[in-house]
């Protein structure tokens, strides 16, 4: 094993932090996916808080993503 | 339909144009600040030059011919038109291009943006509104309402900056799906740390302003009203404080992950499209033959859409977490009641 121990740490790094962000989207969606169903006349706002609030746990992932490029160099 | 055709082209012949700029200077917070550090000057050059020789070989096409594999460890991106033409350009002006590309396609962003609403301000009409006015009126209209329901009424006089934010951010990120150019968004070192700092500033100013210096340092630490509170603001200053300085870095690094990830994407793709095309015309065909130069499958064009969704997403999230910041700072007996 004579790489870099960043080429084991980074993918593994971003993959649980995408694993941690399809669970909490999956979250986020289930909740507005309820919330349509009970009040289909309210769809179009809660069409806009969800994606909202997706982008917000997003970045999270984004944040790993950064990170990981950041550090790509010293590879 | 003929939109439909000239994308197709545009997604055709922008196949060969992933030009890995090896510095990947956007990329790195840690990189050299653009305008004030020579050791930045010289890598940039460094590598500006090394590129060129090999660009110079593998195509003869003016338009969007070089195309270079990703660099070693760098993240690829799309070449804009600026460092296509500075391949004729002398050495001192290529240089200064490429590192100021970011203001310079802000400020081409911001002539476009003066010129167009310039233009529909001259033209205002009440009764034979042309298309122009109209769709400037949906645009500050909706932006309006969005603001009003986060602030409340007292909205109008934050919607000047907010929304030139809003529209700001969104076209910049919409010039980085154009082939040929470039978002300013996706440097985290020039444009989002800037608009960082200017929502942060614009925060705090109307946060002192509203609140006065007195109840500002009241609201940071924690707003105490017992004895006990008293106790716990000192716990709670330090938290705020750092609160406060977070917020807009947050925003910015959202803001810049978000736009260089896609454009990152999108030319990997192309670049993938490209390396595709080579190998299944090579089986039949020698490849140096036609000169080296081939439109690649446009295997970037799926995430053109995605791309497009992202720009709009990414613009809304960052005006609407600055409307929320502003909202929290305002006084309480002028938020509107649930």
């Amino acid at each position: 094993m004579d790489g870099n121990i960043l080429g084991l740490a980074l993918p593994i790094g971003l993959g649980m932090a995408a694993i941690g962000s399809g669970l909490g989207l999956g979250k986020a969606i289930e909740g507005g996916m309820n919330a349509m169903g009970r009040q289909p006349e309210a769809i179009g706002q809660i069409q806009t808080a969800m994606i909202i609030g997706c982008a917000f746990i997003e970045a999270l992932t984004i944040y790993a993503l950064i990170a990981t490029i950041l550090l790509m160099g010293n590879l | 339909m003929a939109v439909l055709l000239l994308v197709l082209a545009a997604t055709l012949f922008s196949a060969g144009a992933a030009m890995a700029q090896p510095d990947g200077h956007a990329a790195t917070p840690d990189d050299a600040h653009q305008t004030t550090d020579t050791h930045g000057d010289e890598s940039h050059a460094a590598d500006t030059h090394a590129a060129d020789p090999h660009a110079a070989d593998t195509h003869g096409d003016a338009a969007h011919g070089d195309d270079h594999g990703g660099g070693h460890g760098s993240t690829p991106h799309m070449a804009n038109v600026f460092a296509i033409l500075s391949q004729w350009l002398p050495a001192p002006v290529a240089n200064f291009i490429a590192e100021f590309v970011d203001p310079i396609f802000s400020y081409i962003v911001i002539a476009l943006l003066v010129v167009f609403f310039l233009g529909v301000k001259k033209s205002l009409s009440s009764r034979k509104p042309g298309r122009a006015q109209m769709a400037a009126e949906i645009l500050v209209g909706g932006l309006y309402s969005m603001f009003e329901a986060i602030i409340g009424p007292s909205a109008r006089r934050y919607t000047p900056f907010l929304g030139t934010l809003f529209i700001f951010i969104w076209v910049n990120n919409l010039f980085g799906m154009v082939p040929g150019g470039h978002a300013a968004t996706s440097a985290f070192n020039t444009t989002t740390f800037a608009l960082g700092l200017m929502t942060f500033c614009f925060v705090q100013f109307y946060a002192v302003r509203l609140n006065g210096i007195g109840g500002y340092l009241h609201h940071m630490a924690g707003s105490p009203k017992t004895g006990m509170d008293w106790g716990f603001s000192i716990l709670l200053f330090p938290l705020h404080l750092l609160g406060e300085l977070i917020k807009p870095v947050s925003l910015a690094l959202r803001l810049f992950g978000n736009i260089f990830g896609e454009d990152t994407l999108v030319a990997t793709m192309v670049i993938l499209g490209w390396v595709l095309t080579k190998v299944m015309v090579g089986i039949f065909v020698e490849v140096d033959a036609i000169g080296g130069f081939l439109p690649g499958i446009p295997l970037q064009l799926p995430f053109y859409f995605l791309g497009l969704l992202s720009s709009t997403i990414q613009a809304t999230v960052f005006t609407l977490l600055a409307t929320v910041y502003i909202a929290l700072w305002l006084p309480h007996d002028e938020e509107h009641g649930h």
